[in-house]
């Protein structure tokens, strides 16, 4: 097994909720906000289109045009966001990183505010970082307090409000996390005008997950070239990846982005059991078979948001893709009529697998959901949700066939279980 | 609905007065303070400059509980994918058993809530249970048990 990398972003204690939070906030360096002090914003922004970083929330969006399209905007009034939604079944990187080093989030949404001159930053949390929201706000009043919520010394008012969101998966989704803040029902908007023409409030706005904030820390801190020399071509600095499912030690992992699903799956102490499959990215990413083990979790892999959830020989392809199911069909906004009747489809699909005399028909049908989803849903979480039920029916027809002839041992100790 | 209730519920509601985006703050306080939103909630949320109907869309979209039953222990098991793959489903049945609950039904002799909820994203320690939004581990079954006793106690 290759040695573990040296970890940037995590690998810290936890300090949120410990007793050492104040001595934590005294001896934080602030490198990179020192630094940014003397750099122009055209400058950030050059140093982190050369770093090559992309978002670490899914998307992969590169994240200095993100910043250069909000400072282009004529409109004076912007924010910025950091999203700590993290609603992903098997996501929890972000979390980790909040408790571990939760200033270099708030001295990056400092240098964007200050790059992009917005007034006013947000961080908005996962329902459950109760914790994590209390350390937060303490922060910041100390920061306020010493008046250090500033790039520049004497600089106009900018000030970071924390919010807890109510706990719905769309939320996560930029525009409707933009809702959420607002007040209203976290349901996405059609694109564009994107969120840096017209974000919160419709006014231009930079919103950037919590990874990739903590990443912008560190560029400016050790500059673009120490960035850009981890990792692949395309796929720079460290990656956080969230091991969950049938691992020994769930844990999240850092590594750089040539790292196999083979490598990650190692540090966490290895597949209990057979491994038989992974979803990378979560439910909504894509299906990682045994073939697949020594593939790098690349952007171009489809690595998203780093969620690798394993699932051993002992698992049920069919209660997998009924779990994915039933969590898309209860978590979509229902806003859009191809999101709701698609969902309302294929739910109603893996229920009543049990009743189609084939499997053929059922993976037609689910493929045809998805792509209308594609096709014609207002945001990309439905198709995104559509997606890897066929890959399983694909990869695990005999798991399938068991259940079209009402012969699953493994469901039906599970369903003897739970009676 | 008791009268010091309602005096409370009043007093929260006024501090968000004419402020419409602040609904979803003022639902997270009263969750906070009641356990769930008393039925008297949404009439005077109006008060933040909403219509009624707004008020109910918004409620429901979050799936706030409205209901005059206090909550004294909101227990939330994860459902989502990977807790199902540590056998949360068997856990869910297990405290509903140990404390002869439904799921999603307010006991309303202990005033206690055992629901399935989706990812609280604590994966590295599923299967993963919230008593009162605190996380714990749901594989220590009696330790579980023992603090829900104590948050109803």
């Amino acid at each position: 097994m290759k040695p573990l990398p040296a970890s940037f972003l995590t690998g810290r204690p936890k300090i949120v909720g410990s007793p050492r939070l104040y001595d934590y906030y005294r001896s934080y360096p602030f490198s990179a906000l020192r630094k940014a002090r003397n750099m122009t914003a055209e400058g950030i922004v050059a140093e982190l289109l050369a770093s090559g970083l992309r978002g670490r929330g899914g998307a992969s969006f590169p994240v200095g045009l993100k910043w250069q399209s909000v400072m282009q905007q004529a409109e004076t009034v912007r924010y910025v966001v950091a999203n700590g939604e993290e609603g992903e079944p098997g996501t929890y990187k972000d979390r980790v990183l909040l408790e571990q080093n939760p200033l270099a989030v708030i001295e990056a949404l400092v240098i964007a505010g200050c790059t992009v001159k917005a007034e006013r930053g947000y961080i908005y949390l996962n329902q459950n970082y109760r914790a994590i929201e209390k350390a937060l706000l303490q922060l910041l009043q100390w920061l306020r307090e010493e008046g250090r919520l500033r790039c520049v010394e004497g600089a106009g008012a900018f000030d970071i409000q924390v919010r807890r969101g109510r706990q719905r998966y769309i939320s996560g989704e930029e525009t409707a996390l933009f809702r959420a803040l607002e007040g209203r029902r976290a349901e996405p908007t059609g694109r564009p005008p994107y969120p840096t023409e017209q974000g919160l409030w419709g006014k231009p706005t930079v919103i950037n997950n919590i990874e990739t904030l903590a990443s912008v820390s560190l560029i400016i801190e050790r500059g673009d070239s120490w960035f850009a020399a981890i990792g692949p071509e395309h796929n720079h600095g460290p990656k956080l990846f969230s091991l969950s499912g049938d691992v020994a030690r769930p844990d999240v992992i850092e590594a750089d982005m040539s790292a196999t699903l083979a490598d990650l799956i190692g540090w966490a102490g290895g597949t209990v059991g057979t491994f038989k499959g992974a979803f990378v990215s979560g439910p909504s990413g894509r299906l990682f078979l045994p073939r697949d083990l020594s593939l790098p979790l690349t952007i171009q892999n489809g690595c998203g948001n780093g969620t690798v959830i394993v699932f051993n020989d002992t698992r049920c392809a069919v209660d997998l893709a009924r779990q994915v199911t039933d969590f898309f069909h209860s978590e979509h906004c229902g806003q859009c009529l191809p999101g709701r009747e698609s969902m309302k489809q294929a739910k109603a699909l893996m229920d009543g697998l049990e009743n189609q005399a084939a499997l053929e028909p059922v993976l037609q049908h689910y493929q045809q959901l998805h792509a209308v989803l594609l096709n014609s849903s207002k945001c990309g979480l439905c198709s995104s949700g559509t997606g890897i039920v066929p890959a399983l029916m694909q990869a695990f027809p005999a798991d399938f066939a068991r259940h079209l002839r009402h012969d699953c041992p493994i469901c039906r100790a599970g369903a003897e279980v739970a009676a | 609905m008791e009268r010091e209730t309602i005096i409370t519920l009043e007093r929260m509601v006024a501090i968000h007065a004419g402020k419409p985006g602040e609904l979803l703050m003022l639902a997270e306080e009263l969750m906070d303070h009641f356990g769930t939103i008393p039925e008297a909630a949404p009439a005077l949320m109006q008060q933040l400059g909403l219509a009624a109907g707004e008020i109910q869309s918004i409620l429901s979209f979050y799936h706030y509980p409205v209901s005059n039953t206090p909550v004294r222990c909101r227990v939330e098991v994860c459902g989502a994918l990977s807790c199902h793959l540590k056998n949360s489903a068997d856990l869910l049945h297990a405290l509903c058993e140990t404390f002869s609950a439904e799921p999603g039904v307010i006991k309303a002799d202990s005033r206690l809530l055992i629901s399935r909820s989706e990812c609280l994203s604590h994966c590295d320690h599923a299967p993963t249970v919230s008593v009162n939004g605190e996380n714990c581990a749901g594989a220590d079954l009696p330790g579980l048990i023992a603090r829900i006793r104590e948050a109803l106690s």
